[in-house]
């Protein structure tokens, strides 16, 4: 412990001002969220192709989907087209709706369905109140955040439906969530997909009613 | 006799701008089943706990040689391709200085304190690689039962670790034996009680 030791430059960490308020509530599961976490998930830039989500006090990235993801995503989006041009809403594959309740703070949704009125053209945020539908594609690292967080958060900031596509179940099968309350949504179900499956009604604002066995199975599905 | 469904393949960029990710060294990143997971700070219970093993494993890894690390990365076979473990014990003499991960066949014993957020992740899928890995032992505390467990997996195969000894940690009871290498039992009654 000479001279030597004490010139040792040392690098501090990176300060830990300018952090942002934290959208409320506050807490996941009774955990509250680690500030410098959160700071860090505004200022991560990964590119196109990457999709980061907060969910359940984590950063999430995801990649390019599967091939039959996008695919099951695709056939979900064409079947809606009538409803939504029928009632003035748009859908994006590449959207993300921030400032949601916990446990899912900000998430990317496969599919989104939401009401384009008061909204600018130029902007890319999509506040919960115009959202209509939020739908997943279960894939194998998501499948406790599609099935339970998402629907747990999307209820709380009241979007009247969230869907999911899911193959890890089977049958392969869509379930759809409607009603929804702070503690999730009071309506839940599923209905089998693919060749001999049945009709999903979609309720208003949508009443539609969606033909399953028309949803593309993955090609090798045993 | 099910067929399964053949497996979603990885991101190849996903998995290379995980190994080019630069964070604080209190953000614990990970590859598990294709998606990048970036934790923060833990709880203050978590820390004790993993506190509480690290004192207790300082003689065994004292008489061997061996290094315990809270910070230790492993790459692994899929689904848990690249881990942070809350612990891992390994020997330290035969590597490189600055090695960035350890490799797997020198860690003896890979730790977990389960939190409801990695559940899966803890319990089953980073079990699932480190028994492929050939790590010979892996121990994860479970507070999300009542009363909380101790889980000592040993024995790995490539289709996972064929034995489990699960111990409740009950105030003034429960023991635990971490078998050879270490060849010492665990005494579960002091460990760190679940807050609330």
């Amino acid at each position: 412990m000479g001279a030597m030791q004490d010139r040792r430059v040392r690098h501090p960490r990176p300060p830990r001002q300018r952090v942002p308020e934290l959208p409320a509530p506050l807490l996941v599961a009774d955990k509250p969220v680690d500030p410098y976490l959160w700071q860090l998930f505004q200022e991560l830039e990964f590119g196109p192709g990457f999709w980061v989500e907060f969910i359940d006090g984590q950063i999430v990235v995801r990649g390019r989907p599967a091939l039959w993801h996008d695919r099951a995503a695709g056939w979900l989006s064409t079947q809606l087209n009538e409803s939504c041009e029928g009632r003035g809403w748009w859908k994006t594959l590449t959207g993300g709706i921030e400032q949601l309740p916990a446990p899912a703070i900000s998430i990317c949704p496969d599919l989104l369905v939401f009401d384009p009125e008061g909204l600018r053209d130029e902007e890319s945020d999509i506040p919960p109140s115009h959202v209509r539908l939020v739908a997943e594609v279960v894939s194998k690292g998501s499948k406790r955040r599609d099935r339970m967080l998402k629907p747990l958060t999307c209820a709380r900031a009241g979007i009247p439906l969230y869907l999911f596509i899911d193959r890890y179940v089977r049958p392969l099968s869509v379930s759809l969530f409607s009603e929804p309350g702070s503690d999730g949504y009071r309506r839940q179900e599923q209905v089998p997909a693919g060749p001999g499956g049945g009709k999903l009604a979609i309720p208003e604002p949508f009443g539609t009613v969606l033909d399953l066995a028309g949803l593309p199975l993955p090609r090798r599905y045993p | 006799m099910t067929r399964t469904l053949p497996e979603e393949a990885d991101d190849p960029r996903l998995w290379r701008l995980y190994q080019e990710l630069e964070l604080d060294p209190h953000v614990r990143a990970e590859f598990i089943e294709g998606t990048i997971l970036i934790s923060g700070l833990q709880s203050l219970w978590h820390g004790q706990v993993v506190t509480w093993i690290i004192d207790h494993l300082a003689v065994p890894c004292q008489n061997h040689g061996w290094s315990r690390d809270a910070n230790g990365a492993l790459q692994l076979p899929p689904p848990a391709r690249a881990i942070r473990p809350d612990l891992l014990v390994y020997n330290a003499q035969s590597l490189p200085h600055l090695e960035a991960d350890i490799p797997p066949s020198q860690v003896f014993l890979v730790v977990e304190v389960v939190s409801e957020e990695s559940g899966e992740a803890d319990r089953i899928l980073k079990p699932l690689s480190c028994a492929q890995a050939g790590i010979p032992l892996y121990l994860y505390v479970d507070p999300l039962v009542t009363p909380m467990t101790v889980n000592l997996l040993s024995e790995p195969e490539p289709t996972g670790y064929r034995c489990r000894d699960e111990v409740a940690a009950i105030a003034g009871g429960g023991e635990l034996v971490i078998p050879e290498p270490f060849g010492f039992t665990l005494d579960l009654g002091s460990l760190p009680a679940v807050p609330g």
